[in-house]
Order: C-alpha cells, then sequence, then structure tokens
C-alpha cells in the first residue's frame, strides 16, 4: 500500500518537476531582457516586430498610401483612420511566404489568431523611446489606429518637430487649461496617446500613427534657446510685423491681446527703429511712465516655441465648420447606390 | 550665482556696471606705525578687456546659428556673451547717472553692401581720423568696411543702443539655458534689423568706441509701419560691374590663361568679379577671433589704394573673390567707414515664412480630400474679397483630371487586367476618411487568413474590381521575400510546426519519466478533442495525464493511495509513544515537577505553565560523586587495559593477565589485577573489543 502511494506521488512530482523544469529552460533561452518583450510567444520577438513594423507601413511604397497627388497637396496636413484589415493583409502576405504546403497552411490557419493578437500587442514595441532594460512594457488588446500625412516646409525647415496626440480636449476638462500651458503634467488626465510611428518619408513629408483616435494633436516648433522676434503680418503690398506686449510685472501676455505694430526705417527693408516702437510699448503699457529700459524691451520681443493645436475650434470660441468642409468626396453615395443599381453606364 | 530664481525661468537686467574699467592702475602701498621708515610700494594692476578681439570662449551662442539656412524673418540676430559686463566695459558715460551707452553694437551686412577686412594694423582698424586712445589687446584685428550710406540706413541709432544690449540671469542647473557659463550671468547685445528672405547676411559685433557720432539719428517722420521686401540696400558688386563693363569668364581669368584678359578702359587686366548672385560656400563657424583668416574672405590686401591701378587688383584677385564681402570699396569711390570686428559669422536667409506663419496656415482636412479651387486652412467658405494669402505657394494648376474619390475613400485608378484589358478599378490603401470595422471571426472561431492574394479581390456591384487588399498581400509577399533574414526567420519557424514542435517536445519530456502504464495512456489523445490531431495537441497534456493517472487508479483508489496525511502531523512515533506511556499526559506533568496541575484541559494547562517559576532541583552532592567516580574507574581500567595490550613490543597483540610473556609482574600489573572490572576487560582484550 505504502509504495504505491509512494509512486503515484512520486510521479505526479516527477511529472511536475520535470515540466517546470523544461519549461523554464524554454523561458530563459526566449525572454531577452536587453529588448522589450512582454514575455515568451508563439512568434519568435524578431519575427514578430517585423511584422509589427509591416503593420505600421514600414517599407510600404508611398504610392499606395496616397494614390494621386492631388490628395496630398504641398502645405496641407490630412488625417486618416487606418485600416485594419488592410495591415492584416500585409501580414498575411509576409506569412504566406512560410507556408510550402497544404499542411503548413492548415496549421498556420489554426495559429493565425494567436499570431494576429500578438502582432497586435508587439505594434507598441516598436517604437519605445526612452525604454530601459527592465521596465515595463506596453499592453493590452489593440485598438484602432489613425494618424496623418504632413506635407509642408515645417517639415523641411524644421526636421525635429514635435507631435503629441490627445484622447481628451484640453479645453473639456474641469477647469480648462490654456492651449499653451499643456504639459507634461497633464498626460494622465487628456490621455496622452502612445506615438506609434513619426517618420519623415520626404524631406517635406511626415508621417505620423497614434495609438487611438485623438481629439487633439499638438505640432510644436523645436526649442533653440530663448528667441527674440516679432510676428509678420501682411500688410497691402509688403510686410509688416507686431508685438504682442507682455505685462512687465507678471511676464505673461495680456488677457485682452493687446500689440503695437512694428516700426521700420523708410528706404531700410526690415530694419527696426527701436526708439519708436518702444515708444509705442511705452504708451500701450505705462502711459506717462519711465522710458522702458532693455530689460524689459527684451521681455517685449521674447518669441517662445509656437504650437500649432488640431482641436475642435468651437471649443475656443470659433464658428464650427460648415459640412462637408474636411472631406468632399467627388462621387457620393447616393451616386454609388445608383449605380450598382444598375442606373446608368459605370 | 543668481539665486532664488524659480526652475525654468530665467530673469532680464537692463545692465550691468563693470566694477573696474579697462586700464592701467598703479596701486601705492604705506606702511606705519614701524620704527623706522618703510619704502613705498608701487605696483601696477592692468586690467585688459576685450577692444578689438574677442577670445573664443566668451560667446555661448549666435542666433541665426552660424552657417544656417532657414527662415529667419522674423527674429532678430542675436549673440550671448559670457562676460555680463562686457557691452559696458568700454563705455564712455560710465558715471552718468543714466544708464551707459554700450560700445558694441551687432550689425547685419547684406552680400554686396561691405566688406571684411582680416589681419589689419589696430590703428588702420578706424575710420581714419579717428584713433583709439589708450592700449588695444591685440596688434592686429579684423574690421568691417561699408560706405557711409550703409551706416546711415541700416546701424543701430545712439538711443538704439541702449536698447540691444541686456543681461541675462539663469539657474546653473538648467543646462539649455545657461549654454556653459560659468556664473549664471550672461550678456546679450541684440541687431536691429530682421533678415530678408533669399540674402545672404554677415554678423558682425563691431567696437563702436570713438565713432558714436558717425551713427545715424532718425527723424520720427521716417518712419513706416510696413516696408517691401528687398535684399540688400544696396550692391555694390552690381556698381563695381557697372564700373567693369561685362564681366569675364571667371575661371579663365583666374587662372590667367592667354586671351582671358579683354583690354578696358584702364588697358590692363580686367578685375575679375563674379556673376550677381554667385554664392560660394560659407564661413564654417562662429568666430570668436576676430583675426581668423578663412580662405573665404577678403584675401585683398588693405593696403590698395584707388591710386594703385586695377589692373594690380585684378592681377591680384584670386578665387575668393567670388565672395560678396570682398569688394575693393575703393573700386567704386564712396566715403567708407572702418569698423573694428570682435566676432563675425555668415548665415542665409531663405523664403519667408516662419513656423507660425506655416502652420497657421496649412490646410486641415481628411485623407482623400481633392481640393477644386481655392480653399481656407480650416475649411470655411472662401470669402471672394479676401486677398490672396501670400507665402505659401499654390499648388501648379494639374495638367491631368483630378482623381474620382468617393464617400468610402475608394480611389479609381486604371487598371490592365490580366488579359491585358484596359479598365478602372477601385483602390483604397490603408488610410481611409472613415474608420473601417476589422475582420471579425469566422464561425469556428478563426478569423480569415487568406493564402494568395487572389483570394482578396473583390468585385464592385458595378462591375469593377477592389483591388486594395490585392495590393497589400502582394507588397507584404514581396517586402518578406526582398529581406533573406526575413525568409529564413519564417523558414526555421516553419520548421518549428510554428511552435507546436517546442511545445510538444516540452510535453513529451515532461511524461517521459512516468511509470510505463502512466505513459502509454498519457500518450491516447484526448477523447474531448474534435480530431484526432487536435486531440494530441500538447495543449491536452495536462488533462490526459490526470485522466490517466485516474483511470490506473480506478476503484481501488484507497488501496492503491495511502490515507492522506493529516496537516498537522505528530509524526509515526506519537502511536507507539501511546502504548509505552499510557497516562502520558499525568507522566509529562509529573515529570516537569508539577504534580498539582490540571492536565486534561489544554488552555487551562497553559494558563498554569505560564506564571511558574523555573524550578531547579538541589543536587545531591554525595550520590553524584559516586556515580562519577565509578564511570572515571571504569574508564581508567578501559585506558590500562588498551596499554596493557599493545604494551610490549615484538608480541603481536595478544597480551594475557600475566603480561608479556618472560617479564617480571611489576606494580602496574597489580594494580590491574586489583581493578574491579577485570573480567570484563579480559573478556575485552580477548574479544578485540574495547
Amino acid at each position: 500500500m505504502i509504495k504505491a502511494a509512494l509512486t503515484a506521488e512520486l510521479f505526479l512530482r516527477d511529472l511536475v518537476v520535470n515540466a517546470v523544469f523544461q519549461v523554464a529552460q524554454e523561458l530563459v533561452e526566449e525572454v531577452d531582457v536587453e529588448q522589450p518583450d512582454p514575455g515568451p510567444r508563439a512568434v519568435p520577438r524578431d519575427l514578430r516586430v517585423w511584422l509589427a513594423r509591416l503593420r505600421l507601413l514600414e517599407g510600404v511604397p508611398f504610392g499606395h498610401l496616397v494614390a494621386d497627388p492631388a490628395l496630398l497637396p504641398p502645405e496641407s496636413i490630412r488625417f486618416f483612420y487606418l485600416d485594419r484589415g488592410w495591415t492584416d493583409a500585409l501580414v498575411e502576405g509576409a506569412l504566406s511566404v512560410g507556408t510550402v504546403t497544404t499542411p503548413d497552411r492548415a496549421a498556420l490557419e489554426g495559429l493565425y489568431r494567436t499570431v494576429r493578437e500578438e502582432v497586435d500587442e508587439a505594434e507598441r514595441l516598436v517604437r519605445l523611446p526612452g525604454w530601459t532594460p527592465g521596465a515595463a512594457v506596453p499592453a493590452g488588446p489593440a485598438g484602432p489606429l489613425s494618424g496623418f500625412l504632413l506635407r509642408s516646409r515645417l517639415v523641411s525647415g524644421w526636421p525635429a518637430l514635435h507631435v503629441r496626440g490627445y484622447a481628451q480636449d484640453n479645453l473639456r476638462l474641469s477647469p480648462p487649461v490654456p492651449d499653451d500651458r499643456v504639459g507634461e503634467e497633464h498626460d494622465a488626465a487628456l490621455g496622452r496617446l502612445g506615438l506609434l510611428r513619426l517618420e519623415r518619408l520626404a524631406p517635406a513629408v511626415l508621417v505620423a500613427l497614434f495609438d487611438g483616435v485623438p481629439q487633439l494633436v499638438h505640432v510644436e516648433e523645436p526649442r533653440a534657446g530663448v528667441q527674440f522676434g516679432v510676428a509678420e503680418t501682411a500688410a497691402g503690398a509688403g510686410v509688416g510685423a507686431q508685438v504682442v506686449l507682455r505685462d512687465p510685472a507678471t511676464g505673461e501676455r495680456y488677457p485682452d491681446g493687446r500689440s503695437v505694430d512694428v516700426r521700420f526705417r523708410k528706404d531700410a527693408p526690415g530694419v527696426v527703429h527701436l526708439g519708436a516702437t518702444a515708444a509705442d510699448m511705452l504708451a500701450r503699457i505705462r502711459p506717462g511712465g519711465p522710458p522702458l529700459d532693455s530689460a524689459e524691451f527684451a521681455m517685449q520681443m521674447l518669441q517662445f516655441p509656437y504650437r500649432a493645436v488640431f482641436g475642435d475650434r468651437t471649443l475656443a470660441g470659433g464658428a464650427s465648420l460648415p459640412p462637408g468642409a474636411v472631406f468632399r468626396p467627388v462621387v457620393g453615395l447616393a451616386v454609388l447606390r445608383e449605380r450598382f443599381e444598375g442606373g446608368d453606364r459605370p | 550665482m543668481p539665486t532664488s530664481l524659480p526652475p525654468g525661468t530665467f530673469s532680464l537686467h537692463p545692465y550691468a556696471e563693470p566694477p573696474l574699467r579697462a586700464g592701467r592702475y598703479t596701486l601705492t602701498g604705506d606702511v606705519s606705525g614701524l620704527p623706522g621708515p618703510v619704502q613705498t610700494m608701487t605696483s601696477r594692476v592692468d586690467v585688459v578687456a576685450p577692444r578689438l578681439t574677442l577670445p573664443p570662449d566668451q560667446i555661448l551662442a549666435t542666433f541665426p546659428p552660424a552657417g544656417a539656412r532657414g527662415s529667419f524673418t522674423s527674429r532678430l540676430p542675436q549673440v550671448v556673451l559670457r562676460r555680463r559686463t562686457l557691452p559696458w566695459e568700454r563705455s564712455t558715460d560710465l558715471d552718468a547717472p543714466t544708464t551707459p551707452t554700450p560700445w558694441l553694437a551687432l550689425v547685419l551686412v547684406a552680400e554686396g553692401e561691405g566688406r571684411l577686412l582680416s589681419d589689419v594694423d589696430a590703428a588702420q582698424c578706424v575710420t581714419p581720423g579717428v584713433t583709439l586712445t589708450g592700449d588695444v589687446d591685440v596688434p592686429k584685428s579684423s574690421c568691417l568696411e561699408v560706405p557711409r550710406e550703409v551706416v546711415e540706413r541700416t546701424f543701430p541709432t545712439r538711443d538704439d543702443l541702449a536698447l540691444l544690449c541686456h543681461v541675462r540671469a539663469v539657474d546653473l542647473a538648467d543646462t539649455e539655458l545657461a549654454m556653459g557659463d560659468d556664473d549664471g550671468w550672461l550678456a546679450v547685445v541684440l541687431g536691429n534689423r530682421l533678415p530678408q528672405p533669399g540674402v545672404r547676411y554677415l554678423a558682425c559685433l563691431v567696437n563702436l568706441e570713438g565713432q558714436h557720432g558717425a551713427l545715424p539719428s532718425i527723424p520720427n517722420a521716417d518712419l513706416k509701419l510696413d516696408y517691401v521686401r528687398a535684399g540688400a540696400v544696396l550692391d555694390l558688386r552690381a556698381e563695381a560691374a557697372a564700373a567693369y563693363g561685362p564681366v569675364v569668364d571667371f575661371d579663365t581669368a583666374t587662372m590667367r590663361l592667354p586671351g582671358s584678359a579683354r583690354t578696358g578702359p584702364t588697358g590692363g587686366a580686367r578685375p575679375v568679379l563674379p556673376a550677381a548672385g554667385g554664392g560660394t560656400v560659407f564661413v564654417q563657424a562662429a568666430a570668436g577671433q576676430a583675426a581668423r583668416l578663412g580662405e573665404q574672405w577678403a584675401v585683398a590686401p588693405p593696403g590698395v589704394a584707388a591710386s594703385a591701378g586695377y589692373a594690380e587688383a585684378a592681377g591680384k584677385a584670386r578665387k575668393e573673390l567670388a565672395d560678396g564681402w570682398s569688394i575693393d570699396l575703393g573700386v567704386v569711390t564712396r566715403p567708407a567707414l572702418r569698423f573694428p570686428v570682435l566676432a563675425y559669422w555668415s548665415f542665409a536667409c531663405e523664403e519667408r515664412g516662419d513656423f507660425r506663419y506655416l502652420a497657421e496656415h496649412v490646410h486641415v482636412r481628411l485623407l482623400g480630400h481633392v481640393p477644386a479651387g481655392p480653399e481656407t486652412p480650416d475649411g470655411d467658405p472662401v470669402d471672394p474679397h479676401d486677398p490672396p494669402v501670400p507665402g505659401a505657394v499654390l499648388e501648379p494648376p494639374p495638367t491631368r483630371p483630378l482623381p474620382l474619390v468617393t464617400e468610402t475613400g475608394h480611389v479609381s485608378l486604371g487598371h490592365a487586367s490580366r488579359a491585358g484589358e484596359p479598365a478602372p478599378a477601385w483602390y483604397r490603401g490603408p488610410a481611409t476618411p472613415l474608420p473601417v470595422p476589422r475582420a471579425g471571426l469566422r464561425p469556428d472561431g478563426r478569423p480569415p487568413l487568406a493564402h494568395h492574394a487572389d483570394q482578396l479581390r473583390r468585385v464592385v456591384p458595378d462591375g469593377q474590381e477592389d483591388l486594395g487588399y490585392a495590393a497589400a498581400f502582394e507588397i507584404g509577399r514581396l517586402l518578406a521575400l526582398s529581406q533573406p533574414g526575413v525568409v529564413t526567420a519564417l523558414a526555421r519557424w516553419r520548421q518549428e510546426a510554428y511552435g507546436a514542435a517546442r511545445v510538444q517536445q516540452v510535453g513529451a519530456q515532461a511524461v517521459a519519466g512516468a511509470p510505463d502504464q502512466v505513459r502509454e495512456l498519457a500518450e491516447r489523445p484526448d477523447v474531448l478533442a474534435a480530431d484526432e490531431r487536435d486531440g494530441r495537441r500538447a495543449g491536452t497534456l495536462g488533462p490526459r495525464a490526470v485522466r490517466a493517472v485516474a483511470e490506473l487508479l480506478g476503484d481501488r483508489g484507497a488501496a492503491a493511495l495511502g490515507p492522506p496525511r493529516p496537516v498537522a502531523d505528530p509524526s509515526a512515533v506519537a502511536a507507539d509513544l501511546d502504548r509505552v506511556l499510557p497516562d502520558r499526559d499525568a507522566g509529562t506533568v509529573a515529570g516537569l515537577g508539577l504534580p498539582d496541575l490540571a492536565y486534561d484541559d489544554s488552555a487551562a494547562l497553559l494558563a498554569g505553565l505560564a506564571p511558574l517559576p523555573v524550578r531547579t532541583g538541589d543536587p545531591d552532592l554525595s550520590r553524584a560523586t559516586v556515580a562519577l567516580r565509578a564511570a572515571l574507574e571504569d574508564k581508567a581500567m578501559q585506558l590500562a587495559t588498551m596499554a596493557g595490550r599493545v604494551g610490549a613490543p615484538g608480541t603481536p597483540g595478544a597480551a594475557g593477565p600475566a603480561g608479556p610473556a618472560g617479564t617480571a609482574r611489576d606494580a602496574l600489573d597489580e594494580l590491574l589485577d586489583r581493578a574491579p572490572g577485570r573480567a570484563a576487560g579480559r573478556a575485552a582484550a580477548d574479544g578485540g573489543e574495547v
């Protein structure tokens, strides 16, 4: 009796120990702590990350993203949703290279669901700036992706643009945060979206992909020290400039947005007459007071990096857009329906 | 180090007064009160400050950066200096109650507006007629020669100078703002001229000592609120070309090939001039050393006077003259002023449109929108009375028809079918204006998987094909095939049966150590699986193993396995103890010397035990002594027996009661005889055991 008991116990213990040992060995081989990896998966890590890059459209010819040059004219930004069916087709095409016989295809069909989920998860591993070995790796099911294409001199002139996407608009928070105050401390409140891809496809074309659908996008000028200057305005055939004034006591801009026009010298394009401009500034800041000294003048001329905010302008008091403003198709659904129901010739 | 600055902030100050002006000072020391006269000590202190040259480490940053090309049309140039008192160190009105006037100015000189000379004697660095009093720091320096007209139009006025220099205090911990400074105080000198697009500029930090009178004064009537874009204020190159006539071929003239020079009014070779607008390589970096002699900068000897003959100037002309700041002003006979240059750098300003302007005018739409006419950036309706927006480059008119885009985002493209017939087809890329749902799972729980591109071709009800997904499949396939590493990885993965083989191996090894019966039973396929292949999957190993074991045990479960062990086990001996000690608890309590404790109730027992003091028994010394002595004697006898046995050399071990044969008995033997355990010892000696 005792011998049977001991045998059963030994067998179970043996089984468990062996199994655990094997699995642990496999784990040690697979998980490389130097690279971000959520854990051992059916697809080897390198292949997974390559397929994830394919999902993020790396290597896809530009003509397949933008079918016609008229769809991305100069000085334009075009937002889009990413069709997961299209990217799945990319991955299926890549996987078809690895299947030769019918049993291979059957095996892959059985495994494809796992592969799809694992590549979804690996999409977030492709671009992890600032990841240190041992840090947490983003995980979770994959949601919809979106992004934008920007073709502009902004990209060629300022290659190190900062791009940020948020799931929530800062003017919807309570209390609302003004646009120029949004900083890193608001990341959690606004739900900052991960940036899966940010790349210059051409000197003047930038593509960005967000891990979600943003309500708010920032495109910001890269910092280059403290700069002094003016804001240029168009004035008839020529060019003018103005300076938005700051309160010398606080350093912030005036709430009423008061500004002065910059005075230039005659016959000298671009040469600023500082004395007259300073006198104008004095009249708007403290009429009748002591003249501006160089520190106060410098404070008025300070220009901080500009942040372009793409969001719902009705929250900031703007008018709402007319329907069809952002996308006006050439062939509407009504026309298509008529065509499909056998109306006119195709 | 400026204190009390909140992090990420800096403070601005109008000026920093130098505590000591530059110059030579004599210190005189006198001691009194000592017995005897003491000689007065005089020593000299020279306070040196830059005057004609700036050491390279004094400049922390410049804007625009040296050699940069960019849109700087809305930014004032600036230079940041390490020493906070530098712009005021040589001011003449330091003692006046108002802000002292700086002696430095940052001027922008466009191409063709002036000339930069290097390696010039200090006395000739200033306009003839002006002398620099006091010591100069270097014998030779660079200087900027500009016509008076340029000074009148573009240089800052005397009142402007005070507004252009200020002091900034930063926290040294903020390395970006501090830029490598050592005490957190910086001096900033601004320019007064906004760069214009399409022009190259030379920014010079000039010394205005003694020449403040030459600065312009602009009456208010001469001010305007806007200006028309233009380049330089005047272009000497054009004037020089006008003086010389058509330009010679640059290369042949430089190489002085025969026939290169044409005779002109002077009768000699023409000076080599570049075609208007020719540009060359920029100066590489912002120079702190004004005495730098770069290949690109003016190499014309400064001493060439107008009367020396233009032939000589031409003869000495070299390739570097293609640069815009090296036209000999003597050539065009204008009154010129010279200013010593402490530092200079060049940059080019490109088409207008700074970041803000471009960002405000970028057109925001969804992908798929095709502009059919003039539009506004946000999509508002266009007001026909609005002026055309300048700056943004308008698209050239399309030479082919605009694409047909449907509301779903499909674009109609030309397509040649396999039979060779052209027909339009619909195509939609990965970027859509509407969210597209992902393909769901089929009824058997698996997502659809295509193995060939043709499986993804769709036909639209109007007869055309929709080729978006098929194109995606092919692109993916081609991208995978184009990288041998990916092909290898996929092949290796296929060899492992896509990971299944690895898992199966794990399972097989797990079962390998089991008894044969168990293994056979465990390797049978899972009866609950769909087919046999599925039933052998490694994932079902667990249930199969359990089923095997349960089957083996069968109905004899209790017989095959022993009773379960209790959680708290008093051990196997406890059962025997009960037999040995019938009254276990009573015996324990008595043994502890506590006969009056109640031992049937464990709680009361514990409560009773806790406060009791530890009892020690009195040792019965006499009995202990006797026992000890007995033990010691016993041991001694044993040792002696051993000694007696081993004793005499030559005898192989055995010792008789009479000791070794033939020897007389001595006192030790008597003692041994008298020992009480002698019989036992003898037996031990015989038996070989001790």
